[in-house]
């Protein structure tokens, strides 16, 4: 079996399953709870707390732990907006964004919010001007994924952020749900970002909402008051215990393992140079983790699927996305129908090694055989 | 004459469309149903609706399918095939 899908979901570390048990056997009770066992419970969820702030470099009392992205795009998008409708109705977003992102935003869209998109430019990068020219006094969000999930391009933050100086109410929301373990955490252009542990070898249920604290929300949970009174419920203690080693995992030796992965990805663009259908559709410069290919005159599901015989897994699109259209990345990106249809993504991780992209390789010839010929 | 529109929320055509939709069906005689893909299954399913959204039907005053829209459409597009079926005298 060849796993080619880590942007998906990775495996989970020995060290966070650990982690998970112990804290899960030794402390019972309810963090919310005034009693010893209670406080006790409490003291643990403290101590990530401020391991995670420390390693994001941002304040203990900014972070608002969720069940994942998908929940903590939408306390940001939603809890945001609803906040701030006094402000302003107008969002900014992007054609690429995660369900999970598109979700919310269309949400507020059916209760009189209006939405407008940013451009690529031929880079793949966010078009600045295109973005100055639908900037609004009204506007209230921008929101952002940090990394494509389909092609790997990283988002031009900081530019971004330098142009909001002059929209002092609009907010930046980041989802950096791909960037976990694929680049250094930076949240300094940041208002609000998403974090999910299963993308960075924690598991899959627990994540994280950084929200700066001068940034007003409202809950979308409403109960008692828990870690904050942002995210109701009692805290998921074994799962929040186990981002630590999650954030401990996904950094450590980063850099080494970026150009490992690089090597890998290398070797991939070099091999697959020679064949005259297949174009690789992620830049040069996106994330090593993450390679879109198309393999023309074929389709995304048709290639995976056609993988899946020879026990190669890997996502015709992100995972998240409908199985059947285009790639509405790639599309942009190349304005070829083709491309866009005949589109699947590998993703690699540290774990991944040479002599699975060598055995990858080999059935890739096969495969290619068999869809494109 | 009736229009069924039949979005989902985490659709990204769906959120690009709705927009256009309300802009050309503004100032046009349609009574406008608005469904939900996932959530409203028991209303749709006799239309069946593939896998590609949003989709517009037309109904005429029997209930009868007239026409039909699948995914993204320009606003200039959606505006020619209203004409259209205009023309038709169907409304």
């Amino acid at each position: 079996m060849i796993y080619l899908d880590y942007s998906a979901t990775t495996p989970v570390d020995e060290k966070v399953i650990e982690k998970f048990i112990c804290v899960t056997k030794k402390y019972i009770g309810n963090p919310n709870s005034s009693h010893l066992l209670g406080r006790e419970a409490k003291e643990v969820i403290d101590d990530v707390t401020l391991y995670l702030a420390k390693e994001l470099n941002v304040k203990t009392s900014e972070i608002i732990y969720t069940s994942g992205a998908s929940e903590s795009n939408n306390l940001a998008i939603k809890g945001y907006c609803n906040a701030n409708k006094h402000i302003g109705k107008h969002i900014i977003t992007s054609e690429f964004e995660h369900s999970s992102v598109i979700a919310p935003i269309s949400y507020l869209q059916k209760n009189g919010f209006i939405v407008d998109f940013i451009k690529l430019d031929p880079n793949g990068e966010v078009d600045l001007n295109h973005f100055k020219s639908i900037l609004k006094e009204d506007t209230i969000l921008v929101s952002l994924s940090s990394i494509n999930g389909e092609l790997g391009t990283k988002t031009n933050l900081k530019e971004i952020k330098s142009i909001l100086k002059d929209y002092p109410n609009a907010k930046i929301h980041v989802d950096m749900t791909q960037s976990l373990g694929k680049e250094k955490l930076d949240l300094s252009y940041a208002d609000m970002a998403a974090f999910s542990a299963q993308k960075g070898y924690g598991f899959k249920g627990i994540g994280l909402l950084y929200k700066k604290d001068n940034v007003n929300i409202e809950p979308i949970i409403h109960g008692g008051r828990s870690t904050t009174n942002l995210r109701s419920g009692t805290p998921a203690l074994g799962l929040i215990a186990s981002l630590q080693p999650t954030f401990e995992v996904s950094n450590e030796n980063l850099e080494t393992k970026i150009e490992y992965v690089k090597s890998l990805n290398e070797k991939i663009r070099t091999n697959l140079k020679n064949y005259s259908k297949v174009h690789i559709n992620s830049p040069e410069d996106a994330v090593a983790h993450i390679l879109n290919i198309s393999i023309k005159g074929s389709d995304g599901p048709s290639i995976a699927k056609a993988f899946e015989k020879y026990e190669v897994y890997f996502s015709p699109q992100s995972a998240c996305a409908q199985g059947t259209s285009p790639s509405r990345s790639v599309m942009a990106l190349y304005n070829d129908i083709d491309l866009a249809t005949s589109s699947f993504r590998i993703s690699l991780s540290y774990l991944t090694t040479m002599e699975e992209i060598e055995e990858f390789l080999n059935i890739f010839k096969k495969v290619y055989q068999e869809v494109a010929l | 004459m009736k229009v069924i529109r039949i979005s989902a929320m985490w659709c990204m055509s769906c959120l690009l469309m709705r927009p256009r939709w309300d802009k050309v069906f503004s100032n046009k005689n349609f009574e406008i149903i608005d469904y939900d893909y996932d959530l409203d299954h028991d209303q749709i399913v006799k239309y069946e609706v593939g896998k590609i959204i949003p989709v517009l039907i037309f109904l005429d005053e029997n209930d009868n399918e007239i026409k039909r829209i699948i995914g993204e459409k320009k606003e200039k597009e959606l505006e020619i095939i209203i004409g259209e079926i205009n023309e038709k005298n169907i409304i």
